[in-house]
């Protein structure tokens, strides 16, 4: 008569053939799917593809030339501003010190006298009162501050 | 970022544009997988590829890749969301029955794929409404494949996005869950679901000794 013997040994194996079995049926599907999954370009989109990228190297380069050239208006722009606001400003501390005569001491007048009369409108309107110095001062103010957020954008700015 | 990365990134800057082609030929067919599961529609999945790489192309020379994940991370991400941008602009205009923003509300999360009209709808459409496929018991690879397939593009984009996802653009859990701002739960879910589900209907047809013998 035979001898049946069964050792723990045993379950372990089957248990692990099993195992093995379910990860190689889970392994051949996950196959199996990627291979469903994958579609491919048509033959030509890679030469497409570059056609397009060259054109945009260009727009690029295009890009890079506007840039600069718009820096250097913007520059520009931006000294003359702070020039002219420094020569208003010393002028009108000049006026005020000397009080001057002439075509100067007239322009410095009547720029005065504008300021003047919208100091009377604010008073009209809102009941506000600001000397004529107070505006003139407020208004460099404002273009320095213009001034400043403008060039530091420009800085800030990362370049190609 | 991998070596290979830095490299590109410096020829690509520098105007080689062979190494942006390169980078493309690489990426392109893992790419253009999961803008189909999204389209499916071979002409509009080109154009949103074409401007999909445009658009790496100008973050690259602009600086604007910051280089903290993979180039291929980054670049399914922009993949991605152009393709959802292209199907939506698509759906005011055509109108399309197909959907990708399945009001959530209606399903219970993870629980879609298990919903009874659907379950109904993808089996039906693997075994019945198509006739190429064979009633006969048998195993045959080739038939596997072809129902594979099916069940593939019977499924909502939710699930094959994400199966593309991880499959093909061997993206992490992490990185899907971050790409498409869903709960990691939801990724890891909906991935093992839309797997179960595959295996269960295989298993109607084929038992697991018959595939075995083929593995």
């Amino acid at each position: 008569m035979k001898n049946f013997s069964f050792k723990i040994t045993d379950i372990y194996a089957i248990l692990n053939q099993m195992n093995n079995d379910k990860k190689n049926i889970d392994s051949y599907l996950e196959d199996k799917i990627k291979q469903s999954l994958m579609n491919s370009t048509s033959e030509d989109f890679s030469s497409e593809l570059a056609k397009r990228i060259n054109l945009e190297k260009e727009f690029v380069k295009e890009d890079i030339k506007t840039f600069k050239l718009a820096k250097y208006i913007s520059a520009g722009f931006i000294s003359a501003m702070i020039f002219i606001s420094v020569v208003l400003g010393i002028i009108i501390t000049a006026n005020q010190k000397d009080n001057e005569t002439g075509l100067l001491g007239s322009i410095v007048d009547s720029f005065s006298g504008f300021i003047e009369l919208i100091s009377i409108k604010f008073i009209d309107m809102l009941g506000l009162s600001f000397s004529p110095q107070t505006i003139i001062i407020l208004i460099l103010i404002m273009i320095f501050i213009f001034a400043f957020s403008f060039a530091e954008k420009l800085i800030s700015r990362k370049t190609f | 970022m991998p070596e290979y990365d830095i490299e590109i990134i410096k020829k690509i800057k520098s105007g080689d544009t062979d190494a942006f082609t390169e980078l493309a030929n690489n990426l392109k067919d893992k790419a253009f997988s999961l803008i189909m599961k999204i389209l499916k529609n071979k002409e509009d999945s080109e154009d949103t590829l074409q401007e999909s790489f445009l658009k790496l192309y100008k973050a690259i020379i602009e600086n604007k890749f910051e280089q903290k994940s993979k180039i291929s991370t980054y670049f399914f991400s922009i993949v991605y969301n152009t393709a959802v941008d292209k199907y939506k602009k698509l759906k005011s205009k055509r109108f399309s029955i197909i959907s990708i923003d399945v009001d959530d509300s209606t399903f219970e999360e993870g629980d879609d794929l298990m919903k009874k009209y659907f379950e109904t709808e993808i089996e039906k459409n693997v075994y019945e409404e198509r006739h190429e496929i064979s009633t006969d018991k048998s195993f045959n690879s080739a038939e596997l494949e072809k129902i594979i397939s099916l069940y593939l593009n019977s499924i909502p984009e939710q699930y094959s996005v994400i199966l593309n996802m991880f499959y093909i653009n061997d993206l992490s859990h992490e990185e899907i869950s971050e790409i498409l701002k869903l709960p990691l739960g939801t990724v890891k879910n909906r991935l093992f679901r839309a797997k179960a589900k595959l295996k269960e209907i295989i298993l109607k047809k084929y038992s697991e000794e018959e595939i075995l013998q083929y593995v």
